[in-house]
């Protein structure tokens, strides 16, 4: 088991260098100046981007930097922004804790919506509700994030001031009433995906002796549904559901951007769009250490869930 | 397009002449033909096409034409759709819309599959350092957020190439990974069956065995990715064009159109809705013929 996961990490290094490697060849290439956003208003004067570019290393070669960059984050120091002049470990260590509160509620969406639905539809095929659950699926999946925040934000805002449904529409000022909205758009795509993986492995697992078994020595279709059949079902779908908590958090830019959420997915964009490289590299290795990470915690967690898997 | 499990996949059927009078292509779309939600996605899309290329004789207006005495109208008789702020004929943009998507869709799915296809094949067929090394790369692109990949890119390359061309780049780019991955799991299914065999026994060149047998046998999967990919493709250009980043200001395009009609939405709301229902019956559309044609194509199902 340790030789397992001391394996798969020494495999991530390669992926995760590569990564950062690519970020840093495509932000080498940027056409822009960096030292006009650094040097404020004395950025006409020569002498002063002179200077900052020597303190950024900018003259040095990209794997220069590279390399400067790989030292200082071994260190703890992801460098400081250009557009804030604050060290990027503060501004992602602000940012984080909203990303991360905010794709714990949307997982918790996800599973209890899309766990529920998959189960209902795969129990009763072919019925009412197997169909909806199909068509809602399809469409859940079609549907553009943004757009579905902005439509949420129109009837839960705007249409609905003054009513007890009314919802806060952006930040975070509102306690938990503040989640509901940006959790909602943000589990959409995932709850879709976990319904219809409930309903796959639901049905493939109906099929099984073990479940003839049950029905045949008496038990009722409560306890063969719930605690031979979706116990058993219930294996792929946990890992997908722990796989989406990696991407909950670096696909929620869309979300953050709708909703106003102080989160790392608004912090990248926000840096994207003002040419702040410290701050991309930053968040994208944040995106990627949770891609990483999540995929090693689940891998490993597979050995727990089910037994018959073994590492070696 | 980052969100399609391979092993959600079907397997490649293989055809076999002797066996069947239909061929396999035939086979899927008989099955095809009595999937009714696949049906009514594959009629979603033929209207779309056409719209798109009969685009000027659909629309009643030209799509830039101003007129900011009418201003803002709600939907009526003349203007379906109503007009937006500048007095554009709302329902002609929508119609002008779906070039966009459409062109997005299918060209940036074109470079991921001449990506994903290429180095998939080199990977499964040939294993080995090419698959060790080719699939190292497609972990590096698969493990990259593919949002803030794309993003970078564009704003990085924006000054230098124009936008359509960069947008089909980044996000083929971006995307090629699962391409490959699905394309190499499923040769590697085909390369060591017995036809297989029986043409490198008649000595046939690897580029022969390749090009005649195993890429043919092994395109169910890539089929079925290809048309999801084009639904999700299309939402990641919306969602560009909504952040800003996508095409240019003043272009007919539906998550533009959103994102410029967000500040009017609550006095408003059909500025929002409009554009936003086209990218989302656009999308069902590829959805449901790729679910349909994952199922008429896994041999599972019979």
């Amino acid at each position: 088991m340790i030789r397992y996961i001391v394996r798969r990490l020494l495999q991530m290094i390669p992926v995760f260098l590569g990564a950062t490697f690519l970020l840093f060849f495509f932000l080498y290439i940027l056409p822009g100046d960096p030292t006009e956003i650094l040097g404020g208003e004395r950025a006409t004067d020569p002498v002063v981007r002179a200077v900052l570019r020597e303190k950024w290393h900018l003259d040095e070669p990209i794997y220069v930097q590279y390399g400067i960059y790989m030292k200082e984050l071994s260190q703890g120091d992801f460098g400081t922004s250009f557009r804030l002049s604050r060290p990027v470990s503060r501004i992602l260590g602000d940012a984080l804790p909203w990303s991360l509160k905010l794709a714990i509620v949307a997982i918790g969406v996800e599973a209890i919506f899309g766990v529920i639905a998959g189960v209902i539809s795969a129990v009763k095929r072919y019925s009412f509700w197997d169909t909806l659950t199909t068509i809602a699926t399809s469409v859940l999946v079609a549907i553009p994030v943004f757009w579905l925040g902005l439509m949420l934000q129109i009837a839960f805002g705007i249409k609905a001031q003054g009513t007890p449904f009314e919802l806060p529409i952006s930040g975070v000022q509102d306690g938990w009433r503040s989640y509901v909205l940006p959790a909602i758009t943000l589990a959409s795509v995932f709850t879709a995906v976990t319904a219809r993986l409930t309903r796959t492995t639901m049905l493939e697992v109906m099929k099984q002796d073990y479940i003839r078994t049950a029905s045949a020595k008496g038990l009722s279709r409560g306890a063969v549904v719930y605690r031979h059949g979706l116990r058993n079902a219930l294996i792929p779908v946990v890992t997908n559901i722990g796989l989406d908590f990696g991407s909950l958090i670096g696909g929620a830019i869309l979300t953050e951007s709708v909703f106003a959420w102080p989160g790392v997915g608004r912090q990248v964009f926000l840096a994207i769009v003002n040419n702040d490289n410290p701050v991309i590299i930053g968040s994208t290795i944040i995106f990627l250490l949770a891609f990483i990470l999540v995929n090693l915690a689940v891998d490993i967690s597979y050995g727990f869930l089910d037994p018959r898997i073994r590492y070696e | 397009m980052q969100r399609i499990d391979p092993t959600q996949m079907p397997v490649p059927v293989p055809t076999a002449a002797s066996e069947v009078s239909v061929s396999l292509w035939g086979d899927v779309w008989l099955r095809l033909k009595k999937n009714r939600l696949a049906i009514i996605g594959l009629g979603i899309i033929l209207i779309l096409v056409l719209t798109a290329i009969l685009a000027p004789l659909v629309a009643p207006y030209p799509p830039d034409q101003q007129n900011l005495g009418i201003s803002k109208l709600s939907p009526n008789s003349k203007h379906w759709f109503g007009t937006d702020v500048l007095g554009r004929d709302y329902f002609s943009r929508v119609v002008y819309g779906s070039r966009i998507s459409i062109s997005i869709g299918v060209v940036a799915v074109g470079i991921t599959l001449v990506i994903g296809l290429i180095t998939g094949a080199i990977a499964g067929y040939f294993g080995g350092w090419a698959d060790a090394i080719i699939m190292r790369v497609a972990d590096i692109f698969f493990a990259f957020p593919f949002i803030v990949g794309v993003l970078v890119m564009i704003t990085v390359l924006g000054e230098t190439i124009p936008r359509l061309p960069l947008l089909f780049i980044a996000i083929g780019l971006f995307g090629w990974a699962s391409a490959a991955r699905i394309f190499r799991s499923s040769i590697l299914q085909v390369k060591n069956l017995e036809y297989v065999e029986a043409a490198r026994a008649m000595g046939a060149s690897h580029w022969r065995i390749l090009t005649r047998h195993v890429m043919p046998n092994s395109l169910a999967p890539v089929i079925v990715f290809a048309t999801i990919a084009t639904g999700t493709v299309i939402l990641t250009e919306a969602a560009l064009s909504f952040l800003g980043v996508g095409v240019p200001v003043g272009t007919p395009a539906w998550g533009l159109m959103v994102s410029e009609g967000k500040s009017h939405m609550t006095t408003e709301p059909w500025l929002v809705l409009f554009p936003g229902l086209s990218i989302v019956a656009t999308v069902l559309g590829f959805i449901l013929l790729g679910d349909g044609l994952r199922d008429s194509m896994d041999p599972r199902l019979r």
